[in-house]
């Protein structure tokens, strides 16, 4: 049995959810019956999200700072490349500045180039990092699915078992029943496995049907980012290719759903499975 | 300012390029990831998060924010071939900034004619029991109680609060042992409730209990 000290040292375990469920059923037993003990809980949760949400509120831009560490290492990069070729003959007072002295520029042609090195140096790099690191989780979602499901590529981490995939799922999104509550009707559970896609760990949940693995099923904890809704619903895309994906998030999980069925049919599996968690 | 993109647009034309009878097998991309792409995927998305930490480790100063953000994404470049794949990248860039901030601090410390204004108003002994009354603080109030808070107690309240780390993942990313990041845990949300109580005593700001 846990006394009142031994709960308060437990307590930021407790507010982590890292508590394996014995443990956590005996804290939560604790408190149940110790007022002091509950209060303390309480306040210190209540703490939590005051800072939690105050935080959200004020969105950071690092769009900037990750031109900018970009734009370095791509001209390290290159001089990397460019070094080996040797040293070029220089004529007096050649190189940038003697270029830019001997040169008198007109005004208009100083802007345009002085835009164009502001395109090239700044906002360029942020264009396509936002729009790679965007297409680039769901594409690798995509890639796994192909080669977990579809191919059947070798892979090790496949977690099978009932009781570690509960565990599993005990551990990471405290929640041991996740998994089976995800499965639409008639679906089921075949097998797990963390993949890390993007920089962060997605649980890989892949379901059958009739025996036949069809859906897949990419869940992580939501990030302050999604909480802020940057991350919108999106349909199922029409038409093109026999691969499609679509996503939704609980107040907890942001999850995307990818398979090889009719976009209705994947979507209707995504909303009755937004549809339990919200119970 | 740019529009996000949407993930199922790319997928569907990565789809319609590559027909599912001529896919290749392992890999969408047409060629081999560079060590720059592998870093671009693994490290730069977590820029955000670092940024939001490190700005309420400089105390809200955004300038010395991204300063420190960006050292910490060239460091990890330089180092980006010692780092394992399959390791914990976030914990990894975490120890770096958090290094490179504490480093920065005992250096400006140092310095004669600066003092440090963060080093005051620690709540030491056992956690206290503040009563769970239901309280509402302008961003600012919880602002200040954070920043209020000695380093050690910022850093591991950051990233166990805001950033979701486990008191193991803590532990290991600030290379302390678990005892330790719990009491410091438990020290610092103490301490912040507190902070946060004496605000709205005071009805300083806009901090009221209500």
């Amino acid at each position: 049995m846990m006394d009142c000290g031994e709960i308060r040292r437990r307590l930021p375990e407790l507010l982590s959810g890292e508590l394996d469920a014995g443990k956590r059923r005996e804290c939560e037993t604790h408190l149940g019956g110790c007022p002091a003990c509950a209060r303390e809980f309480a306040a210190q949760r209540e703490t939590d999200e005051l800072l939690r949400a105050a935080v959200a509120r004020h969105t950071v831009d690092a769009s900037a700072v990750q031109a900018r560490v970009w734009a370095q290492i791509r001209a390290a990069g290159r001089e990397r490349t460019a070094a080996p070729r040797g040293k070029t003959a220089s004529l007096p007072g050649s190189g940038w500045r003697g270029f830019f002295a001997a040169w008198r520029w007109p005004a208009p042609l100083t802007t345009a180039v002085a835009a164009l090195v502001l395109f090239v140096a700044g906002i360029y790099p942020v264009i396509a990092w936002r729009q790679r690191s965007a297409a680039g989780a769901v594409q690798a979602m995509v890639r796994d699915h192909r080669e977990d499901v579809i191919e059947r590529v070798k892979k090790t981490g496949w977690m099978r078992e009932e009781d570690v995939i509960r565990r599993f799922a005990g551990e990471r999104f405290a929640d041991p029943a996740l998994p089976a509550e995800l499965a639409a009707d008639g679906y089921r559970l075949t097998r797990v496995r963390l993949s890390r896609l993007q920089g962060e760990d997605y649980a890989h949940f892949v379901y059958a049907v009739d025996g036949r693995e069809v859906v897949s099923f990419f869940v992580r904890r939501r990030g302050l980012e999604d909480r802020l809704g940057l991350a919108r619903p999106v349909d199922p895309a029409p038409g093109d290719g026999e691969l499609r994906a679509t996503d939704f998030q609980s107040s907890r999980l942001r999850i995307i759903v990818v398979g090889g069925l009719p976009p209705a049919e994947l979507q209707a599996l995504a909303r009755a499975a937004a549809a339990r968690l919200r119970v | 300012m740019l529009a996000p993109t949407s993930p199922d647009l790319t997928l569907s034309r990565a789809a319609a390029m590559c027909p599912a009878s001529m896919r290749p097998l392992v890999n969408l991309s047409p060629c081999l990831p560079s060590r720059e792409e592998a870093f671009e995927r693994e490290m730069l998305p977590h820029a955000p998060a670092l940024l939001r930490t490190a700005l309420r480790m400089t105390a809200g100063d955004p300038a010395a924010a991204e300063d420190a953000v960006q050292e910490t994404l060239l460091r990890a470049w330089k180092a980006f071939a010692q780092f394992e794949a399959g390791t914990n990248a976030r914990a990894w860039l975490f120890r770096i900034l958090l290094n490179f901030l504490s480093k920065q601090r005992q250096r400006a410390a140092a310095r004669p004619g600066l003092v440090s204004l963060d080093e005051h108003e620690e709540s030491r002994g056992q956690p206290v029991a503040a009563p769970p009354e239901p309280a509402r603080f302008a961003d600012s109030d919880v602002f200040a109680a954070l920043h209020a808070l000695p380093e050690e107690h910022r850093a591991v309240l950051l990233l166990a609060v805001v950033e979701g780390f486990t008191c193991k993942e803590v532990a290991a990313t600030l290379e302390l042992p678990i005892g330790t990041v719990m009491s410091r845990l438990s020290r610092a949300r103490v301490g912040l409730r507190n902070a946060l109580l004496a605000v709205g005593a005071t009805g300083h700001g806009e901090g009221k209990i209500l």
